[in-house]
């Protein structure tokens, strides 16, 4: 215990250690659930029911040239379990200018029975008729069409893994750094492309140009801000 | 068959006195050690979800011992039931009059009853049992010489209350585990589906059937509640957790439940209203109702409301739904009357 807050006073750990409190918006403010208050670029309104995805491969870029790269794999539920925190640690102190991660499960490991077997993952199963492993993602909810109706935006194996990067500086000297890593769930909807729900499509599972869609807008859903 | 139970109680009463009698004589010597329970494993198959615990109330051999008692028995009742009256161990421990939830694999459940009335552990699901549902006279079981024996030996106590009957239920029937169906045996590698009950599975787990999704391989239920499309008009009888929670988005929701044994428990859904699987089949296929809370899942591509299987696609699926039948349950002495 005196041990630990010495090494936080000294201001010069061996090791910087981050927590990320992974946050949900959607357009302008927190992501709201069962309220038809969003407008994808299409100009569709729809509102999100369900938010369910892994975080892994969590890479920082040093300003010197050095990388940071954490192997954890993490189970997020945006609405179930929105208190989510990443703790990463044995940083090499110093400044870091971007992140990358993916969302979902790099190929090297996209394997059902890889990850622990708790009812979460079994829920994430990708069938294996489909390619096997798990789901990285099901973003579910209604849009409005000429009725109210759902839609469930699902990716699952290899060839449709999400890169996502953010470019922000983090300068990491103590152990008890924080930081917020925020989703905008209405970037799944646009940047590159522009994705209707009525003429893209409601469901994308079992088809691979709309999970290649999906996949493409995911490159900047994230952005990641440092506390202190 | 009540003659014989009598004899066995007085047996069983008679051994707890000697042993009684035995361990008063021996406390003039030293503090008597209550005998040690035996722990008692749950065996289930390695691909199955881990059997979530409850450090409050670890299983042992004695406990789940009691808690089949107590279930079997209609002392707990008011009416001359037991739990056993309307969970019958032939159906997969469900009825088909009172169209009431099987008691299979409940252990890893934390939500329960078609609304979700009560959420918690197994344990809370049976508190709710005794006092609500059965409003259990516990001066009855404190009454008996058996059980305050049985009670004291399993959970050390001199006074028996509610508490500790839900916590012997709960052990019993987290106990009740069914993964021998031939689709386990499949899974297992020891047994072949056929060509019909092969294409079923694959309608059912991809995105042809898409049932995996609320009923994934495995436990064959999410443990979640949704609103599969069966009414579009909501009253009482038909809006689920919204009677319990009172938010719109929640009308329509009903416990998703298990397909294991599904042939065992007709009639189908909370209020019976299909009498086979060809009819629950069907209504997927054709029959989904399309309302603001029917769950996202049910939308199909192109916003169609229906599967568009084919009359061979249904069978096939209805045949794979057999396939999940676990024909050694009903037979199964751990499980059955042991009065
Ligand atoms: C009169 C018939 C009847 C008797 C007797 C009865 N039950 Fe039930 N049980 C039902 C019905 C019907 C349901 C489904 C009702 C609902 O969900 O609203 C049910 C549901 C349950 C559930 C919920 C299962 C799930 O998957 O959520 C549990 C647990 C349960 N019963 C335990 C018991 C226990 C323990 C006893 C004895 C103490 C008992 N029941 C006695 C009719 C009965
Ligand atoms: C959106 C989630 C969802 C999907 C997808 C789904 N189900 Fe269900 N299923 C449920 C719910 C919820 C119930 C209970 C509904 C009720 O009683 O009101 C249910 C009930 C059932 C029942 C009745 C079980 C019983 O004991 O009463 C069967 C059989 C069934 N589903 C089979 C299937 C099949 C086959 C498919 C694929 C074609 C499927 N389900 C797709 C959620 C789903």
């Amino acid at each position: 215990m005196v041990f630990a807050s010495c090494r936080t006073e000294s201001y010069d750990p061996e090791y910087a250690e981050l927590r990320i409190q992974v946050l949900h918006n959607c357009g302008n403010g927190p992501l709201l659930y069962d309220t038809l208050i969003y407008q994808n670029a299409a100009g569709e309104s729809y509102q999100v029911e369900h938010l369910e995805y892994y975080i892994s491969g969590i890479t920082l870029y040093g300003s010197n040239g050095s990388r940071y790269h954490d192997d954890g794999i993490y189970y997020v539920n945006a609405r179930e379990n929105p208190q989510m925190i990443i703790h990463l640690d044995s940083i090499a102190p110093g400044s870091y200018y971007r992140m990358t991660c993916n969302v979902g499960i790099d190929s090297n490991r996209n394997e059902y029975g890889y990850l622990p077997n708790t009812m979460e993952n079994a829920g994430m199963a990708w069938p294996e008729f489909m390619g096997g492993g798990y789901h990285f993602i099901k973003l579910e909810g209604h849009f409005q069409g000429a009725a109210l109706w759902g839609f469930a935006v699902h990716l699952g194996s290899d060839s449709v893994l999400p890169t996502c990067s953010t470019n922000s500086q983090l300068a990491l000297k103590y152990i008890n750094h924080t930081a917020t890593l925020t989703m905008d769930v209405n970037e799944w909807f646009q940047n590159p492309h522009t994705y209707s729900f009525i003429n893209d499509g409601n469901y994308t599972m079992g088809n691979q140009l709309l999970m290649g869609k999906i996949r493409d807008n995911g490159s900047d859903i994230f952005s990641l801000q440092q506390n202190n | 068959m009540k003659t014989a139970t009598i004899t066995k109680r007085i047996i069983v009463v008679s051994l707890i006195l000697f042993t009684l009698i035995y361990s008063c004589r021996k406390e003039e010597v030293s503090e008597p050690q209550p005998p040690a329970l035996t722990p008692y494993e749950v065996v289930y198959p390695g691909w199955i979800p881990q059997l979530p615990e409850n450090g409050a109330n670890p299983m042992t051999v004695e406990g789940v011992a009691l808690g089949r008692r107590l279930y079997y028995d209609t002392l707990l009742s008011n009416n001359g039931q037991s739990c056993s009256s309307c969970h019958n161990q032939n159906l997969s421990f469900s009825d088909s009059t009172v169209n009431s939830l099987p008691h299979i694999n409940l252990g890893w459940n934390f939500a329960f009853l078609w609304n979700g009335h009560v959420q918690g552990t197994l344990e809370d699901a049976m508190m709710f049992e005794v006092e609500q549902f059965f409003q259990t006279d516990i001066s009855r079981l404190n009454a008996s010489t058996f059980y305050r024996a049985e009670f004291k030996k399993v959970f050390r106590t001199e006074v028996i209350t509610s508490r500790e009957v839900a916590f012997a239920l709960a052990q019993f029937v987290r106990s009740i585990v069914t993964f021998d169906s031939r689709f386990d045996r499949y899974m297992g590698f020891v047994e072949m589906l056929n060509m019909q009950e092969l294409s079923g599975y694959s309608i059912f787990n991809s995105e042809r059937g898409d049932c995996f999704h609320c009923h994934p391989v495995g436990l064959f239920t999410d443990n979640r509640f949704h609103n599969n499309g069966l009414d579009s008009v909501y009253n009482p009888q038909t809006w689920g957790v919204y009677g319990e929670t009172g938010d719109p988005s929640d009308m329509g929701k009903y416990k998703t439940p298990s397909l294991r044994n599904v042939a065992l428990t007709a009639p189908y859904m909370h209020d019976g209203r299909f009498a086979t699987l060809e009819d629950v089949v069907m209504f997927y296929n054709t029959g989904v109702n399309i309302t603001s809370t029917v769950d996202p899942i049910m939308t199909k591509p192109n916003h169609v409301y229906g599967l568009n299987l084919s009359v061979q696609e249904m069978s096939d699926l209805v045949a794979f739904l057999r396939c999940l039948t676990d024909t050694s349950l009903a037979g199964n002495p751990a499980y059955s009357n042991p009065w």
